[in-house]
């Protein structure tokens, strides 16, 4: 799906500091992509490159083998949801009036609203357990709903490719297995792309199919959820005393401060 | 001159101004300094070449030959001269340094948080009005004058979000009515027009020692208070929760140096008159220099701004000759210190706030249509009243008949009409400002955009001699789009952060500021209009212009509805609305054009100064106006409305006289501001 190639980043201003430095890398199309990586080691940097918020330095970065910049403002829309970090949350808007806001790359500035799109909208809605807040104010919500609402949006958008920046940073523990549960399943369901940055190993583990680490900038490790939840693996990544447990009656594994 | 250099991180200020702090920077203030006081010694030198040559140099300074008319006029004009300069540099420095200290706000001084405007019009209402006898309280006048405007200022600003910002804002707020205010008085005192114009403007013509001698002590015991407080200084920098557990009085030591900050402020415009952006941008360009800790800067501050001001008012003498003055000082510092807003705020990146955390009461969704209603329900029967019943003093009297019937209600329904036509037109622009700027301080007013279209007509009146209004409206619309554009591509890198528009309109209202005042003491004959169009009198429309107006407010109006959908997602922010699928900065363009296009016609009728644009979005968002089709509609009813009200009672409420419609919008808005502010403490 996304192809990277020598891609480097660099800061604005008058000392531009590199802050990733010549990733070349596949996404692979309907997997789970998950960027794990310390603080400040490039993560959300990477994403925005992905969702066009940065301009690559140097490299070249596909998407279905067609140059990123070659997409026009809506095609891209229509391909690649993105969910920022903290989002802007128009005070004034009700959760449907926000959620309706994702057929915008299909209907435009002008297209009428059709029974279709008011079913996606709906539908997502209800995948993300929305609908009981259908007629609040987004701003009256909580942090962890909020994020909800702003997936919900991202489904109704449609676009064969999620790229979320800590979608579950705001939520509680059921709330997170939930979203990623999601998905994941959605993943599966209607073959969507996702790539999310994430914090949780643990997570990581359970639903990320295919892992990217960075560290400082470049890329440390990719591989697979089996293969990424091996305490050395993590020690490298995370510069921490890590171990990991297996599970008894299962073939997952949890990760635990050394 | 203190060398010590601060390493300490001061941690409220490097987030405010994340300049690049470099070693070589650091030796920045002094090089500046040394500079400055370099140009002020061969500035004096020069003055002074004449006399050293034949020896008198040192009878010229202090015993001046009073046969000789070379020696008095240096010792008795030239000489006060450069030390009043001198004064009031190093004063309005020192009090710009600390307060943007006090208020943590790099943007913040005594001319854009309104203290200036303040003191001005306290002394000119108290010239114009009070009796000679109180003339011993003149200062106290004064001094209240510049506390009232920063009170104001800091009750709007205190307890948002976004705090700096919208302290700025406010004082662009205040200021604006407090400098109608004063245009208002001059208004009704033409005969004292030219002299109160020429203070204003900040004239540091001496002639003798008297100001200094006024100034001088004064400036000294402000400076020695604020020096002294200066430790404590740095802790209010860490925050006021820090600051008050490490054991400083927080709310007592800023009132005391705000205090005296205001102090020294309304001591030298008393006696200058207003001299704009020594005190916004000699400490700023310090801070920006490397200057940290509080103390360095203001004594810093104190030297480069009182060597910046005798340098500047030394190429304003140059500048006009033998003549006398035809540029103020004052005037002429704003002109040079506005674009250096400019380049401040390319500098320092005033943090675009956290998202507000405030949390907000689930309310109801409910349908706006009675309101509406009753909002057009109330613009007809105003326009039936407002055309028909008049008050003459005593009572209402209802027109009927009678042989002028008709003139007098062409007369006031042109008035009447183009008051309700600006008021809907400004609504409009003020919205999309406001939903694109995603600001709801943000106006057409506040922009810039009036301003730049007033002038242009100015200059083209004043300078070039138009006289026709056609050919001068057709030059401010021009203005007006001119400086949209100009705003632009200054803030095209900042496509991030639209505050920077709104701070770069605070750049373009001073610059209109300081030609205004230029203009205004040198135009003569059409001071007194020029001075009631810019309070906003709809006393000179005509009906065709109401018409074109009407038109292409209606046209635009019907193109942004059209485009509702896309608006409101320019309330997503950039980021947001380009995933969605929206080119923003083209949108952003359009929307903007059509607002300084709504905005320049406006200003065309009524004058730059109303506050409806301002006003009328908000309140519309208040009533619960919330989608953008349904906003500008709001907002449409609502302007119209109080435009209605506020030129029905330009024309009566002092009749026979007539007040300007736009002052009168001003002062209904600057006190629903106000009363807002004061209603969410």
């Amino acid at each position: 799906m996304f192809d990277l190639k020598n891609v480097s980043f660099q800061s604005e201003g008058k000392n531009p500091k590199t802050l990733l430095g010549d990733i070349s890398i596949s996404f692979p199309t309907g997997e789970f992509s998950a960027i794990v990586g310390h603080n400040g080691s490039g993560k959300s940097t990477l994403l925005k490159l992905l969702a066009r918020k940065n301009k690559p330095a140097s490299g070249q970065i596909t998407l279905d083998t067609q140059i990123l910049d070659s997409h026009s403002t809506r095609d891209f829309a229509r391909k690649v949801a993105y969910l920022p970090q903290s989002p802007i949350v128009p005070a004034h808007l009700s959760v449907r009036e926000l959620v309706a806001f994702g057929r915008y790359p299909w209907r435009g500035a002008f297209g009428r609203y059709r029974a279709e799109d008011h079913e996606k909208i709906d539908r997502a809605m209800e995948m993300t357990h929305v609908t009981e807040f259908a007629d609040r104010f987004v701003a009256s919500l909580s942090g962890g709903e909020r994020q909800r609402v702003w997936l919900a949006m991202l489904l109704a958008q449609d676009a064969p490719v999620l790229l979320l920046d800590e979608p579950t940073s705001a939520l509680d523990v059921g709330h997170q297995r939930d979203i990623l549960q999601l998905v994941a399943n959605l993943k599966s369901e209607i073959g969507l792309t996702v790539i999310a940055v994430l914090h949780d190993i643990d997570m990581v583990g359970r639903f990320a199919d295919h892992i990217l680490a960075l560290r400082g900038g470049q890329t440390c490790w990719q591989g697979t959820a089996a293969d990424f939840m091996q305490a050395d693996t993590l020690r490298d990544i995370f510069q921490t005393e890590i171990g990991v447990i297996r599970l008894p009656e299962s073939t997952h594994y949890v990760s635990y401060i050394a | 001159m203190s060398g010590q250099k601060s390493h300490e991180a001061n941690p409220a200020m490097t987030r405010a101004i994340n300049s690049d702090m470099n070693r070589f920077f650091h030796r920045g203030p002094t090089i500046l300094c040394i500079v400055l006081a370099l140009c002020s010694v061969t500035i004096l030198i020069n003055d002074l070449w004449p006399f050293l040559q034949n020896g008198a140099g040192m009878n010229v300074i202090f015993h001046p030959d009073e046969t000789d008319f070379d020696q008095i006029l240096f010792h008795f004009s030239t000489l006060p001269r450069i030390t009043m300069a001198f004064i009031c540099g190093a004063g309005l420095a020192l009090a710009g340094a600390a307060i943007q200290t006090v208020l943590r706000n790099p943007l913040a001084s005594p001319t854009t948080l309104g203290v200036g405007a303040g003191v001005e019009f306290a002394l000119t209402v108290f010239l114009l009005l009070a009796p000679a006898a109180l003339a011993p309280f003149k200062e106290a006048a004064a001094l209240a004058g510049g506390m009232i405007a920063l009170g104001a200022v800091y009750l709007i600003a205190s307890r948002r979000a976004n705090a700096t910002l919208w302290l700025i804002l406010a004082g662009m707020i205040i200021n604006l009515m407090l400098q109608s205010g004063t245009q208002i008085f001059l208004l009704f005192n033409e005969q004292y027009l030219q002299s109160v114009f020429m203070w204003g403007a900040g004239d540091l013509a001496q002639n003798g020692w008297d100001s200094t001698q006024f100034v001088l002590p004064r400036l000294l015991v402000g400076v020695a208070v604020v020096l002294l407080l200066s430790r404590p200084l740095d802790l209010l920098a860490l925050g006021d929760d820090t600051a008050s557990s490490l054991g400083a009085r927080v709310t007592i030591l800023r009132l005391l140096i705000l205090g005296f900050a205001v102090f020294i402020t309304a001591s030298v415009i008393s006696a200058a008159g207003l001299i704009g952006f020594i005190g916004l941008a000699v400490p700023a360009a310090l801070r920006i220099a490397g200057l940290t800790r509080s103390r360095d800067l203001m004594i810093y501050s104190l030297l480069t701004g009182g060597f910046a001001l005798l340098c500047i008012d030394f190429l304003v003498r140059q500048m006009n000759g033998l003549g006398g003055d035809i540029v103020p000082t004052g005037a002429a510092t704003a002109l040079i210190g506005a674009p250096f807003i400019i380049l401040i705020l390319r500098k320092a990146r005033i943090m675009p706030g956290q998202q507000s955390e405030d949390h907000h009461p689930d309310q109801q969704i409910v349908s706006k249509n009675v309101l509406s209603l009753v909002l057009v329900f109330g613009l007809v029967t105003g326009l039936g009243l407002s055309l028909f019943v008049s008050f003459n003093g005593h009572d209402f009297v209802l027109l009927t008949g009678g042989e002028s019937f008709h003139d007098i209600l062409l007369q006031r329904s042109e008035r009447t009409f183009a008051a309700i036509i600006c008021g809907a037109a400004l609504a409009v622009s003020g919205t999309l400002i406001q939903r694109v700027g995603r600001n709801p301080l943000a106006s057409p007013e506040i922009t810039g955009v009036s301003s730049a279209t007033a002038l242009a007509m100015i200059i083209a009146l004043v300078f070039f001699g138009f006289g026709q209004r056609a050919d001068l409206m057709f030059v401010g619309a021009v203005g007006g789009i001119i400086s949209l554009i100009i705003l632009l591509l200054l803030c095209r890198k900042f496509t991030h952060t639209p505050h920077y528009l709104l701070l770069n309109g605070l750049a373009l209202t001073a610059i209109l500021g300081a030609i205004v005042r230029i203009a205004l003491t040198r135009s003569g004959t059409q001071t007194s209009m020029l001075i009631s169009w810019l309070a906003g009198t709809t006393y000179f429309t005509r009906m065709d212009e109401v018409l074109i107006v009407a038109g292409v407010t209606v046209a635009l109006l019907i193109v942004v509805i059209a485009a509702r959908r896309p608006l409101e997602l320019a309330s997503f922010g950039n980021d947001q609305a380009t995933s969605l699928g929206l080119g923003i900065s083209g949108f952003q363009f359009f929307i903007m054009l059509l607002a300084a296009i709504l905005a320049a016609s406006a200003t065309l009728l009524v004058g730059p100064l109303s506050f409806v644009g301002l006003m009328a979005p908000h309140l519309a968002r208040i009533a619960g106006y919330r989608l953008a089709g349904g906003h500008l509609l709001g907002a449409v009813l609502i302007g119209a409305n109080v435009m209605m009200v506020a030129e029905w009672m330009a024309r009566n409420l002092l009749y026979p006289q007539q007040l300007p419609t736009g002052l009168i919008a001003a002062l209904i808005g600057t006190t629903y501001f106000l009363f807002l502010a004061i209603r969410k403490r």
